[in-house]
């Protein structure tokens, strides 16, 4: 008997330009190489007609003195390019950070509070929510910022009752400095030694807890071992400094390997990842019998990774050699500055006991012929409040929306149940709704905290030294536009990457935990 | 005994607490929420605020320095808005109502709310004759007492008392008629509330503030009219770089002037007459051809309404009859017997080479233009794509009837699109060589950015969420590359990059306009959050629709078109209006990157003003109204939207 079906699908095969894996395949090359094509001439273009205007596109500025100062950050008269930017980035990440963490506060009650069983608090935060988030963002800075511009100044506020500890006009607020000192990185091998040594008693203490049934507080255990830890190692941090000694060994080590070595070691570990997963996606698709049948996607997946693996060897080796020195070097600088820190060429000994952290106190200095605050204090300004609050009001109508709705997700028999055993509101709250209710909230919340870290961005309007903001000055003055947004790019696209990551590690354990 | 006081302890004062919880947190929100509002009114009705600044600039923020001659314009875009929206709401299927008995209620939380606003706001300043503020020995200025100011509210108490008498009688009639459940149209509601505020326009002397130009202020000499008004040059710097010279004038005692009044009132006539129209003609039989028309000038209204506005009127018609309307007849001759050709019933294969053979020289020629190897009218160049288009689907058509409805439909599009072009070639400045291009923000950028980005992105959007589900994986990884870099960063870098590094990127001697260098950059960052909702949609189409599809025997191109997208729009649509409004907001952005839209008229136009110097909250807090009005309208009509489509309940 003939296969009727192998027969025709050999007299049906069609003619090379009608065949589905052909058209997929040259549609998907031909415009891979229209659109390389379009960015090659924009970017020639672009190379022409910026050397038309003499701008030379290049990273020089990361390492030249670009001569301004910053109002406010960790560093106001930032050496180099590239400081400044890092003392943007570091201003973007602080605001960030704290908008977070109060956003999520004020909006997870301001959501609460939209279940209430109390009309009015129910009314009263729906309009919140629907007056926060309707307004445009940079509507709200600019007013907040223009709220706090009417602050007094400080020639009228420098006698008042706070003076010394804490100022507030409208140059901002100033509050004590809390900063790191000498023993800073010593003290930080206790609080190590202390998170380990408390894992341990805790578990210990859960065993106990477990065999027993008794409540044997584990994780007062564990803040109990750990602040034994921290106050010790408060007085006793210089004994760690002989580590100076074996760091400074590491960074003298690194720096004899050669280039070439680096080299070779990147390769061949991009060469065995390559060749590992190749056939780690082969070995998956193998039948029990032993034979894998790869389509054309296979094809191109295990095609794409050998160019991919072929490509990286070629850029350290050939397009970018100093690729490996870099690397060295860095890594060498890493090591001694850490030997540094703990200690160098001082002895911590000789030093004697010092705290890990220092204060200093804010004061008001006389710039020309006005009041400002001095470098002293911690001196938040009025753009980073306006940005803040900002933030802080804007996203957390957004992050209240997302915790009622995933409180409303909660199956109403949970809470039937939970008030049934007996549990009060806000018991059941934490215990029966909250932690359920989490598994549908926490994907949203990372977006909206994503949206949150790049909104910081809109400081830029009131002139709050954050990157973008540190960027557009750069490139004001030598115009390095390109080089500049690649920064900002990937500095964005870092913490979008930190902040999902973050994310997804607790929604794979909640879902574990729920499982 | 310890155990047991803490027991009772526990028993009657956490109880107590505990059963009285709920008061508690509402008399906190009370008293929060009064003392906010209190804040907000004496902050808005203190004698400090110059709300003056936004009453004289209301021109400023809502067209900036477009020519006044050429106001027409505008209140003839509007009117068409006005007709459309009102015919639409008057056709739709799904007639939203309000019960009488909600209105009712909403008279008596309005009542309320005016009561206590009276109430709680400070009792107003006192002045001398001069107009100064009476002050106390220590600065503080003098009020009115309690009495006094509630008596100079009188006005509003006896608003609030009116409203809330209104309210509570209708809530007792209806009730006593058992009439709870009477519906009224909301449009109709909607248009008694403005007409409530046309009437105040027409009635309530809200005064004329505005800054005139120098013409104006010699015209008002010459015919002595100049009684009220007050001019002063000096105050007029800064206001508008269209007007060199000029100056200020205020008659506070008037109701506003004729030139707003009645455009106003006949918009209004416009939207309530076809609304009426509208919904008489719901029953219709051709109802849904009127619909489909109607649906169709919605997407065709903002570029005509772009040309309308921002297009010279002045046409040069020796340049029209000597080129543009030969193209025109040229095309249409040419195509139609073109096409007439290529549907002859017979053998379809050399039809098709033909057919190929126009589109590879349509495709050729765009490629030509943009390495600039010959000369060529763009109108031109288009025209021959759309004619290579027509011709790939003619050998459908080479059915008896189908023939001439191919050819009426090429002999329509060319007209459309001649018209078109040819009035788009037109030169955008109004005749205000003067302005250096810079006539148009305001409020109209602000829709114009929003409405624009939206028709841009959402094509975009569409095929970049496909491919993104797509099983091709060069086009998975262009489109998952593209999305997440522009979801990435933050929208103010793509703009600084539009707008300062566009031009670098240009062939030599292309140019391109601010305003659309921005369009373009907003369209790209949308359109990577719209194929995320895309996706969204996509993902949610069930398996076993592709499956079934597959089994009909249909080709990818048709079932993505007719099978998949269909289901997965729908219910991508919230979250898209979602984006809409987020679009909408972040038109506030050109304001960094130097736009005149209305945010940035408000923040640094008017403070800049040396009569209003350093007025910034009033225009901003005007600002933050009108955002918020129409982002709270597209969030509520999102909510309906989202009800009516019964997405997301199982």
């Amino acid at each position: 008997m003939v296969d009727t079906g192998e027969l025709l699908s050999q007299q049906l095969k069609p003619p090379l330009y009608r065949d589905a894996t052909v058209i997929k395949w040259v549609s998907q090359c031909v415009t891979l190489a229209c659109l390389v094509a379009v960015l090659y001439f924009l970017g020639s273009q672009a190379g022409s007609n910026l050397q038309a205007k003499s701008i030379d596109v290049n990273y020089d500025f990361l390492t030249a003195n670009q001569g301004f100062g910053i109002s406010e950050g960790i560093d106001t008269q930032p050496a180099t390019g590239g400081r400044a930017l890092w003392v943007g980035m570091v201003n973007t990440l602080r605001v960030s950070a704290a908008g977070i963490i109060s956003a999520s506060i004020l909006g997870l009650f301001i959501g609460v509070g939209r279940l209430s069983t109390s009309w009015l608090v129910r009314r009263v935060t729906s309009v919140y929510v629907e007056m926060m988030r309707n307004i445009p963002l940079l509507v709200q800075i600019y007013i907040i910022y223009a709220v706090f511009l009417v602050l007094p100044d400080l020639a009228t506020t420098q006698g008042g009752p706070s003076s010394g500890l804490l100022f507030l006009s409208n140059e901002g607020l100033s509050v004590p400095r809390v900063h790191i000192s000498d023993g800073f990185y010593q003290w930080m091998i206790f609080v190590l030694l202390g998170v380990v040594a408390g894992v341990f008693v805790k578990r210990w203490r859960q065993q106990q807890q477990d065999i027993t049934g008794i409540n044997k507080y584990p994780l007062e255990y564990f803040v109990l071992v750990l602040t034994v830890f921290c106050v010790v190692g408060w007085r006793l941090n210089p004994i760690f400094g002989w580590l100076s000694i074996p760091l400074d060994t590491v960074s003298q080590t690194i720096m004899i390997i050669p280039a070439g070595g680096v080299q070779i070691a990147l390769s061949l570990s991009a060469v065995c990842l390559t060749s590992w997963w190749i056939k780690r996606s082969v070995d998956r698709l193998r039948t029990p019998a032993g034979f894998a049948k790869l389509t054309d996607n296979d094809y191109f997946s295990i095609i794409f990774t050998a160019f991919l693996c072929l490509a990286f060897i070629l850029g350290v080796t050939l397009v970018w050699p100093g690729f490996a020195s870099w690397i060295i070097n860095s890594g060498s600088d890493l090591f001694q500055l850490l030997a540094d820190k703990f200690g160098g060429e001082r002895s911590s000994f000789q030093r004697g006991s010092s705290p890990p952290f220092d204060i200093q106190y804010p004061e008001v200095v006389e710039v020309g012929k006005f009041l400002n605050y001095g470098d002293q204090g911690l001196n938040l300004s009025i753009s980073l409040a306006a940005v803040y609050f900002g933030v802080v009001l804007y996203t957390s109508a957004f992050i209240a929306e997302i915790v009622r709705s995933g409180i409303i997700a909660v199956p109403k028999g949970q809470i039937e149940a939970a008030q049934a055993v007996g549990l009060r509101r806000s018991a059941m709250l934490r215990l029966i709704i909250i932690p359920q209710a989490l598994r549908v909230i926490l994907p949203p919340l990372g977006n909206q905290y994503l949206n949150l870290t790049k909104n910081t961005s809109l400081g830029i309007a009131v002139a709050y030294s954050e990157l973008v903001q540190i960027g557009q000055t750069i490139y004001n003055q030598n115009g390095s536009t390109l080089a500049v947004l690649s920064i900002w790019m990937l500095f964005y696209l870092a913490c979008s990457l930190a902040i999902s990551t973050i994310v997804n590690f607790f929604n794979i354990r909640l879902k574990i935990v729920t499982r | 005994m310890t155990g047991g006081f803490n027991t009772w302890l526990s028993r009657r004062v956490w109880g107590l607490i505990r059963r009285c919880f709920v008061w508690i947190q509402t008399a906190l929100c009370l008293s929060l929420m009064l003392v906010i509002m209190r804040g907000v009114l004496n902050f808005v009705f203190s004698e400090e605020r110059t709300w003056d600044a936004v009453r004289a600039n209301l021109r400023l923020i809502f067209v900036h320095a477009y020519p006044s001659e050429h106001f027409t314009r505008v209140w003839f875009s509007l009117g068409i808005v006005m007709v459309l929206a009102g015919l639409s709401v008057g056709l739709a299927k799904h007639c939203v109502s309000i019960s009488l008995s909600r209105i009712s209620v909403w008279m008596m939380v309005v009542a309320a709310t005016v009561l206590a606003g009276v109430l709680i706001t400070q009792p107003s300043a006192l002045r001398d004759v001069e107009g100064e503020l009476l002050r106390a020995a220590d600065g503080v200025t003098l009020r009115q007492s309690f009495q006094e100011s509630m008596a100079s509210r009188s006005v509003w108490i006896l608003a609030a008392c009116i409203i809330g008498f209104a309210g509570i009688t209708l809530y007792h009639m209806l009730g006593q008629r058992r009439l709870q459940r009477t519906e009224i149209p909301a449009a109709s509601f909607v248009f008694a509330l403005l007409a409530v505020l046309l009437a105040s326009v027409w009635i309530y002397p809200w005064g004329h503030f505005a800054f005139v130009s120098n013409d104006d202020v010699e015209a008002r000499v010459a015919l002595n009219d100049y009684d009220d008004c007050y001019f002063n040059a000096e105050d007029f710097s800064g206001v508008d770089a269209s007007l060199q010279t000029g100056g200020y004038t205020f008659k506070p005692d008037c109701t506003v002037a004729m030139s707003t009044k009645i455009p106003l009132t006949v918009m209004w006539v416009l939207l309530v007459a076809s609304w009426v129209a509208g919904s008489l003609l719901r029953r219709h039989p051709h109802a849904e051809r009127v619909r489909m028309s109607i649906n169709l000038a919605w997407l065709l209204a903002p570029f005509a309404i772009c040309w309308m506005v921002l297009r010279n009127p002045v046409i040069d018609w020796s340049q029209v009859f000597s080129v543009d309307l030969p193209l025109m007849l040229a095309f249409a001759l040419a195509g139609s017997v073109v096409l007439l050709f290529l549907t002859r019933p017979g053998a379809s294969k050399p039809k098709r080479v033909i057919a190929a053979v126009l589109l590879l020289v349509a495709l050729y020629n765009w490629v030509a233009a943009f390495f600039g190897w010959y000369d060529m009218l763009q109108k031109v160049r288009i025209s021959f794509l759309l004619l290579a288009l027509f011709a790939l689907v003619a050998s459908n058509f080479d059915v008896v009837g189908q023939r001439a409805r191919l050819v009426s439909a090429w002999l329509g599009m060319i007209a459309v699109f001649h018209i078109l072009a040819t009035s788009v070639n037109l030169p955008a400045n109004l005749g205000t060589e003067n302005v250096s291009g810079n006539f148009f923000g305001g409020f109209i950028l602000t829709i114009f950015l929003a409405i624009f980005t939206l028709i841009f992105s959402f094509p975009l959007g569409v095929i970049l969420g496909l491919a993104r589900t797509s099983s091709m994986p060069i086009f998975r990884t262009l489109s998952t590359t593209y999305i997440e870099i522009f979801r990435g960063v933050p929208l103010i870098t793509v703009l600084f990059f539009f707008s300062v590094m566009m031009p670098l990127f240009l062939p030599n001697g292309m140019d391109i306009n601010a305003i659309a260098a921005l369009v373009l950059g907003y369209t790209l960052f949308t359109s990577a959050y719209l194929a995320e909702n895309i996706r969204g949609g996509l993902q949610s189409v069930s398996q076993g629709q592709y499956e079934a599809s597959n089994a009909l025997g249909l080709k990818p191109a048709q079932r993505t078109l007719f099978i998949i997208l269909p289901q997965a729009l729908r219910v991508s649509i919230p979250p898209l209006v979602g984006q809409a409004i987020s679009t909408f907001k972040e038109t506030s952005l050109v304001a960094i990157v130097g736009s005149f839209d209305m945010l940035n008229v408000a923040n640094s136009l008017i403070p800049a003003q040396n009569r209003f110097l350093g007025v910034k909250m009033e225009g901003l807090l005007f600002v933050t109204v009108i955002y918020w009005i129409v982002a709270f309208s597209m969030s509520k009509y999102s909510q309906s939207l989202e009800a009516r489509l019964g997405v997301g309940k199982r």
